[in-house]
């Protein structure tokens, strides 16, 4: 296991997946605090502005700040964590070194269970670097804020990408091409995107985990979305279970 | 001991039959030649024991353990697949040392040892720091070689271990194989006759995804090689032929073949056909240069078993 893990974390260093990913939410998270503070002297600026757009775009605040930091990193994270494990089963059964490896005394559920880990650790260190980024950027533009807050911003982000992370994982553990893994990806998001909207439902969905991690950063009181919590603690094992489940009825 | 027991192994995909009712067995100690043609089933085979894909029906044994997906046959296991790939990004050492070592659970000292030994063995040790992304498709095989050997392993399954190499690669690589013999028990599937009538002790041959002869390889050649008689006169290559053509009716020839001034006569058996071939060869008026009986060859059973087109030749 300890091996098959220093090969994942090695090939997302050498593959640059995790450089890309530490690029991309570094650049999002300073990204954030700056269109909240700017957006309007930005637009102003601009020749040929419609007058009065000024008095419709929020006004430059903490709590915007931190919204479209969240904002960012959720959605450049949702793409990021659905595109890097996408090709790391399919791709492996396809050019034959699953088979390699998989010919060795080692467990299928281990083979899986070390990408998860290093996914974990990529977007891990990803959101450190986002979160880190626009937080020394909220504060030096608009006020410094418990850090504490942003732990659980950070853990609620984290839970999130981890969550699509491992349904991209089963998608490429069940299907044969790395196109049809992401057909697979995208369309399962799409579908939770859309249950989302039904709010018995919605609360079950990892989806409300930024947001809650986004109102304690900002120091307001609000309720632990205990249901999404357990929902994605129990999905994310649920979803590595079901992909070893399939890969271990595969042939290699 | 037995090392490798397959019995009535039969594999499907989809209505395709690829193995169908495949038995035998390996022995410790020796070279096991799996010879057939293409789609013969013998890479589907060789990745049943591996526990990489699984049989429809009957069941095959490594050491003992049935093999599959979690077997722990794969402990005493080395398989170099027929065209080995690895992570391009990783150099030969860290995939050796680092990886395939560490999959087996080997020591960091004994990982260390038996990857300085193996790139030695296999020649690689000059490229031992570079990434396997540059590698060529023999390096690659005796790269593959190299870790199927990491554990020293007792049984050791080959997929065409020679088809990428150049002549002196290959001649490295079958006087390595050789040298296994006393270690592991070593199951080979090639294309190449030469090399199988060179170093394996005894020979499969599969047709159809059925086994149509195994046995130790001389008897084998004794069993099937039909004899033949090669003949080469001094004399004008038309006039030659025209004799040849003569032999035809004659009892107990089966077949003619002409090359310039030789012939090639395959008899029926060994009933004393040569001597009246050699009577009519001294009596043709034309001056017999050579008459030799053929050496038998594992090609002549090879084809006669397995035909051009695939058919089985009792």
């Amino acid at each position: 296991m300890k091996v098959l893990l220093w090969k994942e974390l090695l090939e997302q260093w050498r593959s640059y997946r995790l450089l890309a990913v530490a690029a991309v939410l570094g650049v999002m998270g300073i990204l954030g605090p700056l269109t909240a503070r700017y957006m309007n002297e930005l637009m102003a600026s601009i020749p040929g502005t419609p007058e009065g757009l000024e008095a419709v775009l929020p006004e430059p605040t903490v709590d915007l700040a931190v919204a479209e930091l969240t904002d960012n990193l959720a959605q450049f994270g949702l793409i990021l964590a659905l595109l890097i494990p996408m090709a790391s089963v399919v791709g492996e059964k396809h050019s034959g070194t699953a088979g390699l490896t998989l010919s060795k005394p080692v467990s299928r559920f281990a083979f899986l269970l070390a990408k998860l880990l290093a996914l974990l650790v990529t977007f891990a260190i990803g959101v450190g670097i986002g979160l880190g980024a626009g937080y020394t950027y909220t504060g030096m533009l608009f006020a410094w804020l418990p850090p504490g807050g942003f732990l659980v911003l950070g853990c609620g982000l984290l839970l999130y990408l981890l969550f699509y992370g491992s349904l991209s994982l089963l998608a490429s553990t069940l299907m044969r091409s790395q196109l049809a893994a992401a057909g697979m990806a995208f369309g399962l998001t799409l579908v939770l995107g859309l249950l989302g909207t039904i709010p018995v439902v919605g609360t079950y969905l990892p989806a409300g985990l930024p947001g809650w991690g986004r109102a304690a950063a900002t120091g307001l009181a609000v309720e632990t979305p205990w249901k999404a919590l357990v929902a994605a603690l129990v999905l994310i094992p649920g979803l590595l279970l079901a992909g070893w489940g399939a890969l271990r009825r595969q042939e290699l | 001991m037995t090392a490798i027991r397959v019995e009535g192994l039969r594999k499907e995909f989809h209505r395709i039959v690829a193995l169908d009712g495949l038995s035998f067995e390996v022995a410790s100690g020796t070279v096991f030649g799996f010879l057939g043609p293409n789609g013969a089933g013998k890479t589907t085979t060789l990745r049943i024991l591996a526990g990489l894909a699984r049989p429809s029906a009957g069941q095959a044994w490594v050491e003992g353990h049935p093999v599959g997906p979690e077997s722990p046959s794969r402990q005493a296991l080395g398989y170099l697949p027929e065209e080995p790939r690895f992570y391009p990004w990783m150099t030969a050492t860290e995939f050796l040392r680092d990886y395939i070592a560490g999959l087996f659970g080997l020591p960091a000292s004994k990982a260390r040892q038996r990857t300085t030994e193996l790139l030695e063995l296999v020649g690689l040790k000059d490229v031992a720091r570079r990434r396997v992304a540059g590698f060529s498709r023999g390096m690659r095989q005796r790269l593959g070689l190299a870790q199927a050997l990491m554990n020293e392993p007792r049984v050791l399954l080959l997929d065409e271990p020679v088809s990428a190499l150049d002549p002196a690669g290959r001649r490295d690589m079958l006087l390595l194989i050789e040298a296994l013999r006393s270690k592991a028990a070593v199951l080979m599937s090639t294309h190449i006759l030469d090399d199988v009538e060179r170093i394996c002790d005894r020979v499969g041959i599969v047709n159809h995804g059925r086994m149509v002869a195994v046995e130790e390889r001389q008897a084998l050649l004794d069993r099937y090689a039909t004899p033949w008689l090669e003949i080469e006169f001094r004399s004008e290559a038309a006039k030659v032929k025209a004799w040849a053509e003569t032999l035809r009716p004659v009892a107990g020839v089966a077949d003619v073949s002409t090359r310039e001034a030789q012939v090639r006569v395959r008899l029926e058996g060994t009933d004393g056909s040569d001597q009246q071939v050699l009577g009519l060869a001294v009596a043709s008026g034309m001056s017999v240069e050579s008459f030799q009986h053929a050496r038998p060859t594992l090609e002549d059973v090879f084809l006669r078993l397995v035909g051009t087109g695939g058919e089985v030749r009792p």
